[in-house]
C-alpha cells in the first residue's frame, strides 16, 4: 500500500520505522510516531533514537510493546 | 567505521536541547534533512540530547526561533576542533606534516624483497642479481621495470622458466617458477646426436638398450669415460662391410657396481658447551645505514652463544619501512673439554656412516655391501671401508661423426 509505515522489529532490541511523518511524544519509556494510516507507539526502557532522517529512523532500547491507534 | 571517520573529520557537536516545543524541533530537523543521532531524552523529560554536525547546527537558527527551544553544546567533537585547539602549536603541526612527507617519500622505494618458489637458486643469488640490476632494497620504484626485470632474470638463468615480479606498496615480490627435470631430459637439442658413456668407474651389471650400439655387457669392467652405448649403428652391406652410418641418439638403462672409499674421522677430544641458563638482552635499532645500539649495554659473559632476532617496521603487510628492531640474546655457555669413550665413539661412528647410507638411498642409489672398520690412531679414531652399490652410470656425450651424417637419417657415406 502506497505511503504505509514499515515496521522492521530485530529481537526486541531495535526497531526500523520508515515511510513516517513525525514524532508526536519521546521519553525514556515510550515513543509516538506519526505515519500516515496510524500512529505507533512502542514502549519499553532506555529507548534511544539511533538517528533518524526524513524516510526512516532507528530505535534501540528495550521494547516492551507496540501498539497500533488510529 | 567509515562512517564514523567521516564524522570525524567534518567534526559534530553533542547539544541539549530544551524549551517549548521539542518534538516539533525534531521533525522539522527530519523534513529538512538535517541529519541527527544518537538521540535520547533528558532525565526529566524537559528536553534531548542529540548529535549534530557543524553544518547541521548552523542550519537550525530558524528551527530554534519557531519551536522556541534553546540549544547548549555539551561537547565538540572532530578535525576541525583538534585543530583549532592546537592553532598555537606550529611546531608540532610542522612535525605531523614532516612526518607526512617522509612517509610519503619513503614510500616511493622498494623496503622489503620476498623471494618465493626458488629451489635451485637460493635467495642470495636471486638479491645478488637484483642488486646488479639496481633494483634491490631502498631503489626508487619508478626505477624498476618490473617486466624488463623478468625478463633479464629468464634470459640470465636457465633454470628460471617463469617468472612474476610485483611491487605493491614498498615491498617487491618475486615469484620463481623452475624447471625441476634433470638436465638432459630437456636440453638435448634434437639435431645434436649423444652416446652413452660411463659416469664412474664400475662393474655393468645390467644394461637395457632401447636405441644405440651396445659396447659392453654385463660383467665387463669400465672406467669413468668409457663409451657404453655408442649413436653410430653401421648398416652393412651384403658383402659384411660397412656400407654407411645412421646416427641416432642412444637411449639406455645401465647399472653398475660401483665402489665407494668411506673414511670418517673422529676426534677423540671435544669441547662440550652446557648453557647455564643465564641470558642478557640487548637491543638496537637501524634506520637506513645507520645503527642505533644502546650504549650502556657491556657483555657480563666470557663465553656466551648470542642470537639475533630482527623484526622490520611495516604499517601494513606490503607498506614495509627502512627500520629495523634487533634483539641480541646473550646466553651464558661453560665450556668443558671432554673426551669420547669407546662406546660413545661406536655410537657417533655408526650414526654418521647411517647418514652416509640413507644420503646415497635417497639419490636412488642401492646399497649392496658395506664393509667398515674403526681403527683407533692416537688422537683420533677412523672409520674406513667400502661401500659398493649399484647405480646408473649412464652420461650423455655429443657422438664424433664422421662424414656428413645427419641425425636420424642416412648418409651416403661408403667405404
Amino acid at each position: 500500500m502506497l505511503g504505509a509505515a514499515i515496521l522492521t522489529v530485530t529481537g526486541r532490541r531495535e526497531a526500523l520505522i520508515a515511510n513516517y511523518k513525525g514524532i508526536l511524544e519521546y521519553e525514556d519509556s515510550f515513543i509516538r510516531v506519526q505515519t500516515k494510516t496510524c500512529r505507533i507507539q512502542i514502549t519499553g526502557a532506555h529507548l534511544a533514537i539511533d538517528y533518524y532522517t526524513n524516510e526512516e529512523m532507528r530505535i534501540t532500547g528495550l521494547i516492551e510493546s507496540i501498539q497500533y491507534e488510529s | 567505521m567509515l562512517l564514523s571517520l567521516i564524522k570525524y573529520m567534518q567534526g559534530y557537536v553533542y547539544v541539549q536541547l530544551t524549551g517549548y516545543a521539542p518534538e516539533r524541533f525534531l521533525n522539522l530537523c527530519g523534513s529538512r534533512d538535517i541529519l541527527i543521532w544518537n538521540l535520547t531524552p533528558l532525565k526529566d523529560g524537559e528536553g534531548y540530547c542529540f548529535c549534530i554536525s557543524v553544518r547541521g547546527f548552523f542550519q537550525l537558527k530558524p528551527i530554534l526561533k519557531k519551536t522556541r527551544t534553546h540549544i547548549r553544546v555539551l561537547k565538540r567533537t572532530g578535525a576541525p576542533f583538534a585543530a583549532f585547539r592546537y592553532r598555537r602549536r606550529r611546531v608540532f603541526a610542522a612535525g605531523i606534516l614532516f612526518f607526512g612527507i617522509l612517509l610519503w617519500y619513503l614510500s616511493g622505494f622498494v623496503w622489503n624483497i620476498e623471494i618465493n618458489g626458488n629451489s635451485y637458486l637460493s635467495e642470495e643469488v636471486i638479491l645478488d642479481f637484483l642488486a646488479e640490476e639496481n633494483a634491490s632494497f631502498g631503489t626508487r620504484k619508478s626505477r624498476i621495470s618490473c617486466e624488463s626485470l623478468e625478463e633479464a632474470l629468464r634470459s640470465r638463468y636457465d633454470e628460471v622458466i617463469w617468472t612474476s615480479i610485483k611491487i605493491y606498496g614498498t615491498k617487491m615480490t618475486v615469484d620463481v617458477q623452475e624447471n625441476l627435470l634433470p638436465a638432459e631430459e630437456y636440453e638435448t637439442a634434437p639435431d645434436t646426436v649423444y652416446d652413452i658413456v660411463a659416469s664412474k668407474d664400475g662393474v655393468i651389471t645390467d644394461i637395457i638398450t632401447r636405441s644405440g650400439t651396445p659396447l659392453v655387457a654385463a660383467g665387463t669392467e669400465v672406467k669413468a669415460g668409457d663409451l657404453l652405448v655408442s649413436g653410430r649403428i653401421g648398416v652393412t652391406d651384403d658383402s659384411g662391410e660397412v656400407a654407411q652410418y645412421l646416427y641416432h641418439s642412444s637411449d639406455a638403462d645401465i647399472y653398475a657396481r660401483v665402489v665407494y672409499p668411506y673414511e670418517d674421522v673422529i676426534e677423540t677430544n671435544y669441547t662440550d658447551v652446557v648453557k647455564t641458563g643465564e641470558i642478557h638482552r640487548d637491543y638496537s635499532v637501524m634506520a637506513g645505514d645507520t645503527l642505533l645500539s644502546n650504549p650502556f649495554f657491556h657483555n657480563p659473559y666470557t663465553d656466551c652463544q648470542v642470537t639475533s632476532d630482527t623484526w622490520q617496521l611495516h604499517l601494513t603487510d606490503n607498506f614495509y619501512l627502512p627500520v629495523w628492531f634487533t634483539r641480541h640474546s646473550y646466553e651464558e655457555v661453560t665450556k668443558t673439554e671432554k673426551t669420547h669413550s669407546e662406546e660413545e665413539i661406536q655410537q657417533i661412528a655408526t650414526k654418521n656412516l647411517q647418514n652416509f647410507l640413507e644420503d646415497l638411498e635417497e639419490k636412488g642409489i642401492q646399497i649392496l655391501e658395506k664393509n667398515v672398520m674403526i681403527e683407533h690412531t692416537g688422537e683420533h679414531y677412523v672409520a674406513r671401508g667400502t661401500i659398493v652399490v649399484r647405480e646408473s652410470v649412464v652420461s650423455y656425450q655429443p657422438t664424433e661423426q664422421t662424414g656428413t651424417g645427419e641425425a636420424g637419417q642416412n648418409t651416403d657415406e661408403s667405404e
